[in-house]
């Protein structure tokens, strides 16, 4: 029976926060490697190519009655059975943590063909990992802010999130001088800014080092990778919203239908874990712009913002302006008492 | 009335047997409750017995042997030319973008060959005209004009109060000295804008990229859209 | 020559069908209204896959709704079956012994009802294969989810093959050996209280909601589950007793309305002691229950809902409490009924709902569910009732003995 046990459940559990290298990891290599296969990889391995070969054999399947019908019908054409081809591939694949770079970049190339295919847009899409030495912190000064909402535009824009249902990963909150409670505030002002007698703050996903959202996920769609930033895999999740009820922060967006975005509007520069085209009825959220941060940019929001407000940077650099900020500025977070970790510091000039 | 002495010698008999069993059983327990004792009492410094210490102290003691993650903003600032900042001895070396190329009447002296009170008294002429209306709304009258930070003799430098020069570049250099709060958080990074990215190397933005010298303060303004509550309409 | 295991299965599954689809009039109508109601729900979720999630009235601040509030509620009833198994085989009282089946029956119904809730929730059903151990990825012991999963499923297995093994066996013409189903009979009273314990923690580990962040919310559940549950069985009893001649005794009726009197009492402390705790020096913590209980800042959709709930379940209780009316069946039946819907309010709408009013940012964005969404949930209840019903059907007449194999001569050549 243990035995039996070992085979199904993996022997390794997902590390939820690891500063170490993310290139090193324990999890299967490419099955042509000549590197001897631990127990655990051939597990996976076989697990694996058994659901690819029910994929090749079913896309045998499709591909030949997709000839077939293209061959007697002069509707269906070669576009159409190749996009089903991928839709098939895609709907296959596994979770994006156990997957090699090959089937990564397998999988990058089928999505951007699958949009290109709709569109006839072209996109830039990387999986780029996290980088060495990195963990990104944030801060917001709250004398600064004042309830622009540049930031939220910029977000909007960079993220191709959703034009029908308006959705903002950022919130920006007025409250009346005198309270710092966000109980009292309103976040849905729309008047000259900034007001008399009154102070801006900013929400989104705060990346907490103990997140609640994690901890959560039956099948682990979302995680926190090495560099800090809480992902989602977009195509493994499967809807039930259960981390977004475990948000203390309300950082966490779902797709109620299908996400529209103009094409004109659509950034054709995209992560798979963070700003590519999400389908209805999957979680997302804000990701510090990860296709950005890790390529040393800053986030839209951070660069967006004219009055200098957001604070962005690796908090591992003790020659940072977010570790200067961490060490002369009297910092607080949100809801500090209910442990999450939040890396997203709130300070006053 | 035999049966007393030996019913009392049965409990007798019975208090010795339970006697020693709760003797054994003390015993045992205090045995059992010193080890525990042994074992529980800390035994470490005080240091060492922070077992939870919070994050946001935590991570101020952390480096990382690379600090920009392998990366640079250097393709991101690409025609900005920049300016080592100079005063700030405990930050490590940062850049801002230097102003003078933008600035459209530079060098001043060219124009500014006699006192400014003679200058406006060309007001009427054919002579080209710039700048002709700037008001100061800085500090009050009392506290500050023009020849606060123009000296007359030296247009193309900014003074300090003692009459030093000062670049236009460094223009930093005058604001921090009322403004020498401001000039320490932006020294940090607290106070004013980053270009580039996050990654190495810093360049900032100096006073004058984003207040106007003549008049800082920023302006109210409406927001440029709305929060959004939840409306869904079925297609 | 003794005949195959295999020709007696058949024999059984046409058996069964034979009892399923032969009826009177009145069970064609019960039936076929149930089939119309089912495929009007059918119809709405086709529309809630065409178009997502966004045809219920569920948002991102209140991101639960009808179908998790009935889920909630559907699993107490579920894991009420116990209050029958527990008695018969663990206190070997007989008197309910001709009314476990039954229970299990419901058990399985309302576990149905539970997987199909949780399914027609989610946004993205087609990957569900997601969350199966080895080709997905089980999230498990981390995520309270994966224990659910893992414990209805359970349950679910544990309530169909014991009386399905009772049943065939008695339909083979031998009788049942209690070393065979008694260990898992154990093992379901254990397990029923596991149920609705992980289905509470789902709720009581979210430090996000202080609403729901409280240590009494597993005991509450399993008290309002004890009470709610058999509630219904009594009415299903009762309903059993009319239409069918299987015997149910006075006294299994009776001990079940005790025990539903003392379920239905704790459940009223545990009340008075949330309302304690909630109100009695509120913080910004309250906050969900003023709303539920009293409105805030004028939004007060729940506010009659909860208080109608909290009267009829005063009500209930009261009058269970009393002998005169608990003997008194005509009047026990309707009480039940009150207690069953007064349970389903508080421990459906009026606790799913509030948890996410205000949001944790403060917040407030009240919740009423579409036409979807209640087409659907009435889908699936009426989908529990069709099963229930069948199972009933099939169960009935081999316990009354009326169906059993016949072996025909041909058989085992």
């Amino acid at each position: 029976m243990f035995s039996f046990l070992k085979k199904i459940l993996p022997k390794k559990r997902f590390k939820q926060s690891e500063a170490s290298s993310s290139t090193e990891s324990p999890l299967p290599k490419d099955p042509d490697s000549t590197q001897k296969n631990t127990g655990y990889q051939q597990v996976f391995n076989q697990k694996q190519s058994r659901r690819k070969a029910m994929g090749t054999i079913f896309k045998g399947l499709t591909a030949g009655t997709a000839l077939a019908s293209s061959s007697c019908s002069p509707f269906m054409d070669a576009e159409k059975s190749e996009e089903a081809e991928l839709k098939w591939d895609e709907y296959f694949k596994g979770h994006y943590q156990l997957m090699t770079d090959q089937e990564k970049e397998e999988t990058v190339q089928r999505l951007t063909r699958l949009h290109q295919l709709k569109t006839q847009q072209h996109l830039s899409m990387s999986f780029t990992p996290a980088n060495k030495g990195v963990l990104f912190g944030y801060a917001f000064n709250i004398s600064k802010c004042r309830g622009y909402m540049d930031c939220v535009n910029a977000c909007v824009k960079e993220n191709n999130q959703d034009r029908k249902s308006k959705m903002q990963y950022i919130k920006i909150f007025e409250n009346k001088k005198g309270s710092m409670g966000l109980e009292t505030a309103d976040s849905n002002y729309f008047h000259e800014v900034p007001a008399e007698g009154h102070f801006y703050m900013g929400t989104q996903c705060f990346q907490c080092e103990n997140p609640p959202c994690t901890k959560v996920c039956p099948v682990m769609a979302t995680w926190k990778e090495p560099d800090g930033i809480v992902v989602i895999d977009y195509d493994w999740c499967i809807g039930c919203r259960y981390c977004e009820a475990a948000c203390p922060y309300w950082a966490r967006r779902f797709n109620w239908g299908e996400p529209q975005v103009p094409q004109e509007e659509v950034n054709p520069n995209q992560h798979y874990l963070g700003n590519r085209m999400r389908k209805k009825g999957v979680m997302e959220k804000c990701t510090f712009c990860i296709q950005r941060t890790r390529t040393g940019k800053n986030p839209a929001c951070v660069e967006a913002c004219p009055t200098g407000a957001r604070i962005f940077g690796n908090l591992l650099d003790p020659n940072s302006e977010i570790r200067w900020v961490l060490a002369n500025k009297k910092v607080f977070r949100l809801k500090e008492e209910l442990g999450t970790e939040p890396k997203f510091w709130y300070f006053m000039d | 009335m035999k049966v007393w002495p030996v019913l009392l010698k049965n409990w007798m008999e019975n208090i010795n047997r339970i006697h020693l069993i709760k003797q054994m059983q003390v015993k045992f327990l205090s045995f059992g409750l010193l080890l525990v004792f042994l074992f529980a009492c800390d035994t470490q410094a005080p240091e060492e017995r922070v077992k939870h210490e919070p994050f946001t102290l935590l991570i101020q003691k952390k480096s990382s042997e690379t600090p920009s993650g392998g990366l640079t903003t250097e393709p991101y600032l690409q025609g900005i030319q920049r300016e080592k900042v100079q005063g700030f001895p405990d930050r490590s070396a940062f850049f801002l973008a230097e102003r003078v190329s933008k600035i459209t009447h530079f060098p001043c002296g060219e124009c500014h060959t006699r006192m400014v009170s003679e200058l406006k008294e060309l007001e009427n002429s054919n002579t080209p005209k710039a700048h002709w209306n700037i008001s100061l709304q800085h500090a009050s009258k009392d506290l500050m004009n023009c020849q606060t930070c123009h000296p007359n003799s030296r247009m193309n430098t900014l003074r300090s109060l003692q009459g030093a020069p000062i670049e236009f570049n460094h223009a930093y250099q005058l604001c921090a000295q009322c403004h020498f709060q401001q000039a320490r958080d932006w020294s940090g990074g607290a106070h004013g804008k980053r270009l580039g990215g996050w990654a190495s190397p810093r360049v900032i933005k100096n006073c004058t990229g984003c207040h106007n010298a003549h008049n800082p303060r920023l302006e109210k303004r409406w927001p440029s859209r709305a929060s959004s509550l939840p409306n869904f309409t079925l297609e | 020559m003794s005949t195959s295991k295999s020709t007696i299965l058949k024999s059984f599954l046409l058996d069964a069908l034979d009892a399923i689809t032969k009826g009177g009039i009145r069970y064609h109508i019960w039936m076929a209204t149930l089939t119309l109601i089912m495929l009007f729900g059918a119809y709405a979720y086709s529309i809630q896959l065409e178009y997502g999630l966004q045809v219920t009235g569920m948002n991102d601040h209140v991101s639960w709704g009808l179908y998790i509030s009935n889920f909630t509620f559907l699993v107490g009833v579920a894991a009420a079956a116990v209050m029958l198994v527990l008695p018969t085989y663990i206190l070997k009282d007989m008197d309910f012994s001709k009314a476990v089946l039954i229970g299990e029956g419901m058990a399985v119904s309302a576990l149905i009802m539970c997987l199909a809730f949780v399914t027609v929730d989610m946004g993205g059903p087609a990957r569900l294969w997601h969350i199966i151990p080895g080709i997905g990825v089980f999230n498990w012991p981390q995520s309270m989810l994966a224990w659910d999963v893992l414990v209805l499923n359970g349950y679910l297995l544990l309530n169909l093959l014991i009386p399905f093994y009772i049943l065939f066996t008695r339909y083979s013409n031998k009788t049942p050996e209690k070393k065979y189903y008694v260990p898992f009979v154990i093992l379901s009273v254990g397990w029923a209280f596991g149920i609705h314990l992980v289905t509470a923690f789902l709720y009581a580990g979210l430090i996000a909601k202080p609403f729901w962040n409280s240590s009494l919310l597993g005991p509450r559940f399993l008290a309002s589950a004890f009470a709610g549950g058999p509630a219904l069985m009594i009415i299903t009893l009762g309903v059993i007793r009319k239409f069918t001649i299987y015997d149910i005794k006075d006294e299994t009726i009776n001990k079940l309305a005790l025990i539903i009197t003392v379920a239905a009492q704790i459940n009223l402390v545990m009340l008075g002691s949330e309302i304690f705790k909630e109100f009695y020096a509120p913080t910004e913590h309250s906050a969900s229950a003023m709303y539920l209980f009293f409105g805030l800042h004028g939004h007060n959709a729940l506010v009659p809902w909860i208080w109608t709930a909290i009267v009829l379940n005063i009500i209930a209780t009261v009058s269970l409490t009393l002998h005169p009316v608990r003997s008194n069946l005509n009047l026990l039946f309707p009480v039940c009924g009150l207690l069953f819907l007064a349970i389903w309010i508080e421990k459906g709408m009026g606790l799913i709902i509030p948890g996410f009013i205000p949001s944790p940012l403060g917040e407030i964005v009240e919740y009423a569910p579409s036409w979807v969404e209640i087409s659907i949930t009435s889908g699936i209840w009426a989908m529990g009732a069709f099963v229930f019903t069948i199972l009933i059907r099939v169960a009935i007449p081999i316990e009354l003995g009326h169906s059993r194999y016949i072996p025909q001569p041909d058989d085992g050549i």
